[in-house]
Parts: structure tokens; C-alpha cells; sequence
């Protein structure tokens, strides 16, 4: 009885911690690579709280001096009171991801709670009471490192079972023969060449394309056991890859007939650890491809351009450099919209769009080379190009009541928000950014940094960065270079940013919110 | 159009599954099941699955292999009761039928495009096309509005009238008008005249109106199928022609002109399905295609393209029209947006299969879909997500329980 009641209530006490712990893993892709570099960033913030937790504690080391049946009451009395504060902080928390309580993280955490009832009960059962007392506030930061533990023992499982999905996969999509398939990949991009082909596509054939950003194995098998249906005809696959060999299984899974490299950056370059290994494998999609397929390729990216295609299929090009097939000329920008041509064949048609920035016409120029490559004429593409909706959350402009508002919180990569600055510079002033810097690039992110910097004080009158740490070499380079500093404001979070935002908006002006990440990165 | 047919592209593709969906509450029903049964077997099995899916009287759904079979609804009452019935639901963009039982050892059924072959109320009239847009499932033929403008002979008429279309003199009577009301407008209409329920086809309720005695008592008679009637003035001698268009919002064509010749001066229920026997050889003559002067059957088909356009019907509809022969003049009588038979064999002259008009049908639809589902219809934010309710006194209202 004792021991049930002792289980329960370390179990409830331990609750929110296993919860942050599996934020944190599923937040890091469950790869233990990821975590482990994610848990050594944060343990220097960890400290403090873990002293507060154990100061926290103390009164349950007194416990020892009772009796044994008065000291486990008041212990199971005392662990219930932190549990309901506990209960009433998570309460109030905002996740800008929560947890997904996906099949995984279930089995995942069945599994933690077996391993809890089993150290729990050995604790109890082998230590006197005052060490068992005295371990509580571990068992309350044990979670972070029990995932490392059910990690390992659940890979092998978890293996099995996302292979049983990925065959089941595999087999729905070769199953349906005349279904054409389309990769893209590229360290940028990808979402929004998505979903503008998409838009382009879906009047002509049955389209599916992978939601949200859905890219890895997981998630495009996901899409294809719950979305694919008999009836569809394109299949367009965004692939993403954070390590090398992960676009080979990916085409594997999705055997391609267009593959599109639309963009090679520094982007993962912290797992990578060097370009060449993150050029290798973005251009293996192209190198994977069947000889009578296409592989659509930007020129304009130098890394692509460089790069020497070994396989033999058709290639076709496209951007503002000179010799592609379908060569971008005249781009004009106004605030309300875009305007630039395509010359194919020597003949230039038009287009326009209400899409923002310098990357959405890469971006449109992929997705009119891939509708047309797929036989929809350029004068249906033209129409289509001036009806395409802002893709969300990506340099999306949003009228407010009193000023206009840049949302480019998905974009994570440094071009993008050069050109994101670009748009905001010529909105009226007050010019607004929020941003939390950039993650994943490794030795380049001080780099990269000051660049950034260097951009927003071209184009900004106020600066909100979100996580000190996070921004250091923001703030650092944005002090050195004499940035008013009254018009800088740094925040811990988000939402605190959008109050400093609004306190700072005046009508007319614009705000732009650039890379919004999940909470656990904000540091 | 960038590719006529995906279905024409070759190789091994994955059979779609259409399920058609036939019977309803109508007087009708019967004539839904014989047109649905001749289609379903019309299909191209190699690239169709068909599932029927039947509606009884009593608004119940089933869905069985043996309901695609004639010899089923001999006794279909008996049948039924072997079966279970049967819901639709939607996950994840996918559409299936389920069993209405919990914990049933039939397994749910998928499905694609949903073959509407209802007839009159209850179907035709545009319920069963709003039923799977609820849904947001792809339905084949005319849309909402089309069905519920079409099957209403009222508004039809006045519709037709604004767009100058020449339809038969008519006044429209509602079951509460007084009776000096009804007496006004036949006096003005003038007798004989026909009157018909608004909402009913099949001839059903006709009444033909020789006189002022005798009119209220056939106009009370009239108001036992629906509670508006539209009243005709009755043309002496005419000649009737129907023709059937395939197409949607872009573009559409014409079928073949048939001309029918009756022994009377209109058709009744029983003379169009119930004496088997007397049709086709004493009651009524058809010809297909009808022996007319190129005028006349131009001015048809530029008559019945301009109905399809204006109703922005889609799939294929039949027009049924008629003329004056003292005046020579064309009217439009009625236009059937599910017709009998989907009007198969008004494109036979046209060197079309049945096979083929359903897989234009089919493609139609699906071409139509792609395009709707771009429209902006809702927007993914949430604005509820951070709104409260507040009382007079401006206090949050709690609405937890």
C-alpha cells in the first residue's frame, strides 16, 4: 500500500518534468545527436534551477527525523503540494510548439513509467529513508536523462515499426503507376516552391502535396498512408535532410520523375559539418534519379552551378544567371507586389504577383518551370502567378488596423530575411523587427550574425531581439556599430516581444516578425 | 483544355471508385433505381469500382453488392433486413461508408465521387448535391443552385423570362391564395390551362383546366402535391422535342434533337412508366435524331446551351421544350437536371457510348472539384482562440461546466 501510494505520487511529482523532457526530444526529432547537443547548451540555465528545486526540497530532508508512518504522510502531503504548483504553472505556460502526443511519445512515455515504478520501488525498498528523502529533487530532473536511457532501448522498436510504415508507404505509392512523383529539396525554400507548384498544379491534376512542412521520412509517410488517394496524379514531396544519406532513402520511399534543388546554404551545417557533405547530399536527389527523369535546378545559387551532375538524366535550369532554360529577367519590386519575366526559348513572357522579396521569385520561377515542364502553358501560369495566396507565415503581409505587419516566421535561413529585410525597408517608418537570430549553422552563426546585423541597421528604426544568449552576436555587433540603443530592446520571449512591438507601432509603420522558433531554443 | 482525359493517359491505373447513390423519397424512387441499375452495369469496369448506395422511403441508407441487380428489389423489403444500415463520414480527406452499428464486422468502404441518380423531390431538387458539399465531397452533375432553380418550375420560368428565353404564358399559385386571387390570374392567364405542382416532374399532378367552374376544384387538387402550382396556358397542337447537354461552367455541347409524337395531348405517370406494354408502341413515338430544318434545330440548341449556361448546370442535364405548330414559336417546358437514364440515348446518334458520357461525367466533376477547392471558402485562423464572452456588466462569462 505504502509503496502504491509512495509510486503515485512520485509519479504525478515527476509528471511535468517527463513532459519538458519529451518536448525537448520530440523538438530535437528524437535524435539523440540533436539532444545531447541541445541538453549541453542548456544545462548552464538548468543549475539555477535545479538549486531552487533542491532549496525547494529542504523542508522534506526534516522528514527524516520523524517516524517512519508520520514522515511518509507528510512526505506524500509535501509532494502533492509541489505537484499542484507544479500543476498550476504548466497550466499558465504557452508552447509555441507544444507536445504532439503522437503513437510514439506514447509508447515512449509508457515505457519511462515502467522504468520510474521500477527505480522508485528500489529506492524505497533498499535505501533508508533520509537517502530516499534526499533524492527527490532528483527524481524531478531525472526525466531529462531517462529519455536518453528510453531512447536506446526504444530506438530498435521504434525502428521496426517506422519501417513496417515506411514498406506500407512505399507500396501505396508504387501501387498507383500513373502517379507522378516530385521532389524538392534545397537547404531553403522548399515549403513555399511546394506549395506555390501546388497551386499551379492542383487546376490541372489531382494534386497532393505534403502538409505543413512535413519533410522527413516520418512525415512523408505520414502523408502517404492518411492523404494519398486512387484518383491523385501529382505527388509533390517536399524532402528535407539535416544528415547525409537521408535524401537517398527519402527517393527510395518516393521514387521520382521531377527532382527540384532549389536553393544550397550553410543551413545544418552543425550536423553536416562541412558544405561539400551538405552539397553532396542535397544534389544526390538529382544523382538518385532514373536517366529518363528531370531534375529542375537554380542556377543562380552558386554551390548548384558549380556542381557536376554525374548522371545522365535531362536537367533543366532556371534564374537570373545567363544560360539557363528559363532565364528570369526584369524584376521589379513595389510594395504591393512583383513583377518579372521569364524568357524561355528566346520568347519573354510576364508574370506578376502580390508575393514579397527576392526569393519568391526564385521561388514562383520554380514552380512556373515545373507547371510548364508538365505541360501547362505559360499563358494559364501568367494567370495563376497573379492569383497565388501569400504562403503562410512566410513574408505573408497582413493589413492591421494601424500598420502592416511582415509575418516571415517560418523562414530560418539568412538570404530569406536579407530579403525580408529588403521588403521591410521600403515600408513606411516606424520599420519594426522581431527576430530570435538564426539556429543549426554551426561555426558560420557569428558569421552569419553579422551580416544580419549589419542588414537590420540598414533597414530597421527599431530592433526586438528575442534570448540574450541567443543574440549575442547580434547585440554585440548592433553596439559596436553605435545602433541607437534606445531603439534596440531585447525580450525573453515572444509574446513579450509583440507587447515592445505594439508599445513601439506607430500608424502606418511596419512590423516584421522574422524566425519565430519553438520556446526551447529562445535562450 | 490541357489534358483531355487522365483516364485515357494508359498503363495500369487505380480503378476509382464512384458510389452511386439512387432511391430517395420521392415518387420517383422507382424510376431512380431502373435509370441507377442501367448505369451502374454502364460503367467501365476496368476503370470504375462502382458501390451502390441505396436511399429507401424511410430515409435510410444501404449499401450491398446484390443492390446493383434488378432481381434485388422484387422483394426488396425482405432483402433490406438481411442488411445493415449504412452512414457517411469523412477523415483526413478520404470519404467512406460505414456501418451505423458500433463494432460491426463489415468493414467501411471508401470511395471517390459520388453519382447522384435521384429524381424529383428529395434528390434532384438539390438536397442530395448539399448533403455531400456539407461533406465537402466531390458529387457529379448540376450544382446546388442549378437543381433547387431547375426543379422549381416557378422560379425556372421567371428566370428563364429575365434572361429572354420564350417559355408558355404562366402565372404561379400559392395553396394560401384567396380563391378571387386564383380567379384573377386564370381569368387574366385565360382557359384551357395546364396546372402543375411547382416542384414535381414525371407529370406528375398535371391538370388539365377547361374552364372557370371547374378551376378551383382542380386547382385544390393540384395543391395536394405541393403548395405552389404554376399554370400554364394549354397549347392546342404542339410538337415536343427534348435534347440533353454535356459540359460545366467553361464549355458544354449538345446531344441529338428527339422528337416525340403522343396520342394524347399530355402524358400521365401511368402513360410514361406504369403500362409497359402500350409504351413505345401506341402511346408514344420517338425519333432520334428528329428530322428537322437546320433553323429550327439551330435555334434549339442555341436554346438549350443558353439554359445550361444561365443555371450554370454541370454534367449533363435534358431540356424538354416544345412547339407552338399554329405559331411556329419554340418554348422551353422543363429542364431535367438528373434525367432519366442520364439521356444516354440522345448521344448514341452522336456515336457516344453511355461508357463514355459517364466517364466525361466523372471527369467533369473532377476537373470542377480542383478548381473549387482553390476558392477561398474559410480562413485557418482561429478567432475564437482568444476571445471570451462578457455579460451586460462587462464580467467574463465562465462557460465552463
Amino acid at each position: 500500500m505504502k509503496l502504491l501510494l509512495i509510486n503515485s505520487v512520485l509519479l504525478l511529482y515527476s509528471f511535468f518534468s517527463t513532459k519538458h523532457a519529451m518536448i525537448a526530444y520530440q523538438q530535437n526529432r528524437y535524435q539523440m545527436e540533436r539532444y545531447f547537443y541541445w541538453m549541453k547548451q542548456t544545462i548552464r540555465k538548468w543549475w539555477k534551477q535545479q538549486i531552487y528545486m533542491i532549496l525547494g526540497c529542504i523542508p522534506i530532508y526534516f522528514l527524516g527525523i520523524l517516524n517512519d508512518t508520520v514522515a511518509y504522510l507528510f512526505y506524500i502531503l509535501l509532494l502533492s503540494i509541489i505537484s499542484y504548483i507544479l500543476y498550476k504553472i504548466e497550466r499558465k505556460t504557452n508552447y509555441i510548439k507544444p507536445l504532439v502526443y503522437t503513437a510514439r511519445i506514447k509508447r515512449l512515455y509508457q515505457f519511462i513509467v515502467l522504468l520510474y515504478i521500477c527505480i522508485y520501488s528500489m529506492c524505497y525498498m533498499f535505501l533508508p529513508l533520509k537517502y530516499f528523502f534526499f533524492l527527490t529533487p532528483f527524481f524531478y530532473i531525472m526525466p531529462w536523462f531517462m529519455i536518453i536511457i528510453a531512447g536506446f532501448i526504444m530506438n530498435p522498436f521504434e525502428h521496426k515499426i517506422r519501417m513496417h510504415y515506411v514498406q506500407e508507404a512505399h507500396h501505396i505509392v508504387r501501387r498507383n503507376k500513373e502517379l507522378k512523383c516530385i521532389g524538392i529539396t534545397g537547404s531553403y525554400g522548399k515549403t513555399s516552391i511546394k506549395q506555390i507548384a501546388k497551386y499551379f498544379l492542383e487546376e490541372h491534376y489531382d494534386t497532393l502535396a505534403t502538409p505543413h512542412s512535413y519533410n522527413n521520412l516520418m512525415g512523408i509517410t505520414l502523408t502517404i498512408r492518411k492523404y494519398l488517394k486512387n484518383i491523385h496524379e501529382v505527388f509533390l514531396c517536399e524532402m528535407g535532410s539535416d544528415h547525409s544519406g537521408e535524401l537517398q532513402v527519402l527517393s527510395t520511399l518516393v521514387p521520382l520523375d521531377y527532382a527540384i534543388v532549389c536553393a544550397i546554404g550553410p543551413q545544418h551545417l552543425q550536423t553536416f559539418k562541412t558544405m561539400d557533405a551538405i552539397i553532396k547530399e542535397k544534389m544526390s536527389l538529382v544523382e538518385n534519379l532514373n536517366e529518363n527523369k528531370t531534375a529542375i535546378l537554380n542556377i543562380d545559387n552558386d554551390e548548384i552551378y558549380e556542381y557536376k551532375i554525374k548522371n545522365p538524366c535531362k536537367v533543366i535550369t532556371y534564374g537570373e544567371r545567363s544560360g539557363a532554360e528559363y532565364q528570369i529577367v526584369h524584376i521589379t519590386y513595389t510594395r504591393y507586389g512583383t513583377s518579372f519575366g521569364i524568357v524561355y526559348k528566346e520568347k519573354e513572357y510576364l508574370f506578376h504577383t502580390k508575393l514579397l522579396g527576392k526569393h519568391n521569385v526564385s521561388n514562383l520561377a520554380c514552380a512556373i518551370v515545373l507547371a510548364h515542364t508538365m505541360h501547362i502553358p505559360f499563358v494559364k501560369l501568367q494567370y495563376s502567378c497573379t492569383m497565388v495566396p501569400y504562403v503562410k507565415h512566410r513574408l505573408e503581409m497582413i493589413q492591421k488596423e494601424t500598420y502592416t505587419l511582415l509575418d516571415d516566421s517560418y523562414n530560418s535561413n539568412p538570404i530569406g530575411a536579407a530579403n525580408a529585410l529588403e521588403v521591410l525597408k521600403q515600408m513606411q517608418s516606424p520599420r519594426i523587427l522581431m527576430t530570435p537570430g538564426f539556429i543549426d549553422l554551426g561555426e558560420m552563426t557569428q558569421e552569419k550574425h553579422f551580416a544580419y546585423a549589419r542588414q537590420m541597421m540598414e533597414a530597421c528604426d527599431e530592433i526586438i531581439l528575442i534570448g540574450q544568449i541567443q543574440c549575442v552576436d547580434i547585440i554585440q555587433y548592433l553596439k559596436q556599430h553605435h545602433f541607437p540603443i534606445v531603439n534596440l530592446h531585447i525580450v525573453e520571449s515572444t509574446k513579450e516581444a509583440f507587447f515592445v512591438m505594439e508599445a513601439c507601432m506607430k500608424p502606418g509603420g511596419c512590423a516584421l516578425i522574422e524566425n519565430d522558433l519553438p520556446d526551447i531554443f529562445n535562450h | 483544355m490541357i489534358k483531355h482525359h487522365s483516364i485515357t493517359m494508359g498503363g495500369t491505373r487505380m480503378k476509382i471508385k464512384v458510389l452511386v447513390v439512387f432511391g430517395g423519397v420521392s415518387v420517383e424512387h422507382e424510376i431512380s433505381i431502373l435509370s441507377a441499375i442501367y448505369t451502374m452495369h454502364s460503367f467501365d469496369l476496368e476503370r470504375y469500382e462502382i458501390i451502390p448506395l441505396y436511399l429507401t422511403k424511410n430515409h435510410e441508407m444501404y449499401s450491398d453488392e446484390a443492390l446493383k441487380h434488378m432481381y434485388t428489389y422484387r422483394n426488396i423489403e425482405d432483402y433490406l433486413t438481411k442488411l445493415e444500415p449504412v452512414q457517411i463520414s469523412v477523415k483526413n480527406h478520404r470519404y467512406y461508408i460505414t456501418p451505423v452499428k458500433r463494432f460491426s464486422f463489415k468493414k467501411e468502404k471508401e470511395f471517390d465521387f459520388v453519382f447522384p441518380i435521384m429524381h424529383g423531390t428529395n434528390g434532384e431538387d438539390g438536397s442530395i448535391q448539399g448533403y455531400f458539399k456539407i461533406l465537402g465531397i466531390p458529387c457529379c452533375m448540376s450544382p446546388i443552385n442549378a437543381a433547387v432553380m431547375c426543379q422549381n418550375k416557378g422560379i425556372m420560368k421567371d428566370y428563364m423570362n429575365y434572361y429572354q428565353i420564350p417559355v408558355v404564358p404562366y402565372t404561379i399559385l400559392y395553396e394560401a391564395d384567396q380563391e378571387e386571387v386564383i380567379y384573377h390570374k386564370l381569368n387574366t392567364l385565360g382557359y384551357p390551362c395546364m396546372i402543375k405542382p411547382c416542384n414535381l416532374g414525371s407529370s406528375i399532378g398535371i391538370i388539365k383546366i377547361n374552364n372557370k367552374e371547374e378551376a378551383y376544384i382542380k386547382c385544390k387538387e393540384a395543391f395536394q402535391y405541393d403548395t405552389s402550382c404554376i399554370v400554364e396556358s394549354f397549347l392546342e397542337s404542339i410538337e415536343e422535342y427534348n435534347i440533353a447537354v454535356l459540359g460545366d461552367e467553361e464549355s458544354c455541347e449538345v446531344s441529338s434533337i428527339e422528337k416525340i409524337e403522343k396520342e394524347h395531348a399530355f402524358f400521365s405517370y401511368e402513360d410514361k412508366y406504369g403500362k409497359k406494354e402500350k409504351q413505345g408502341n401506341t402511346l408514344i413515338q420517338r425519333t432520334i435524331p428528329a428530322l428537322l430544318e437546320k433553323d429550327l434545330q439551330e435555334e434549339i440548341e442555341q436554346y438549350a446551351k443558353k439554359c445550361f449556361q444561365i443555371f450554370q448546370c454541370r454534367g449533363v442535364i435534358r431540356i424538354d421544350l416544345m412547339m407552338d405548330l399554329k405559331t411556329k414559336q419554340i418554348y422551353i417546358n422543363e429542364i431535367n437536371t438528373i434525367p432519366g437514364s442520364l439521356s444516354y440515348y440522345l448521344w448514341e446518334t452522336k456515336e457516344q457510348t453511355f461508357s463514355k458520357l459517364l466517364d466525361k461525367i466523372i471527369w467533369i466533376e473532377r476537373n470542377h472539384y480542383r478548381k473549387e477547392s482553390r476558392k477561398i471558402v474559410s480562413y485557418s485562423d482561429n478567432i475564437l482562440k482568444n476571445w471570451d464572452l462578457y455579460d451586460k456588466s462587462g464580467k467574463k462569462i465562465n462557460t465552463k461546466l
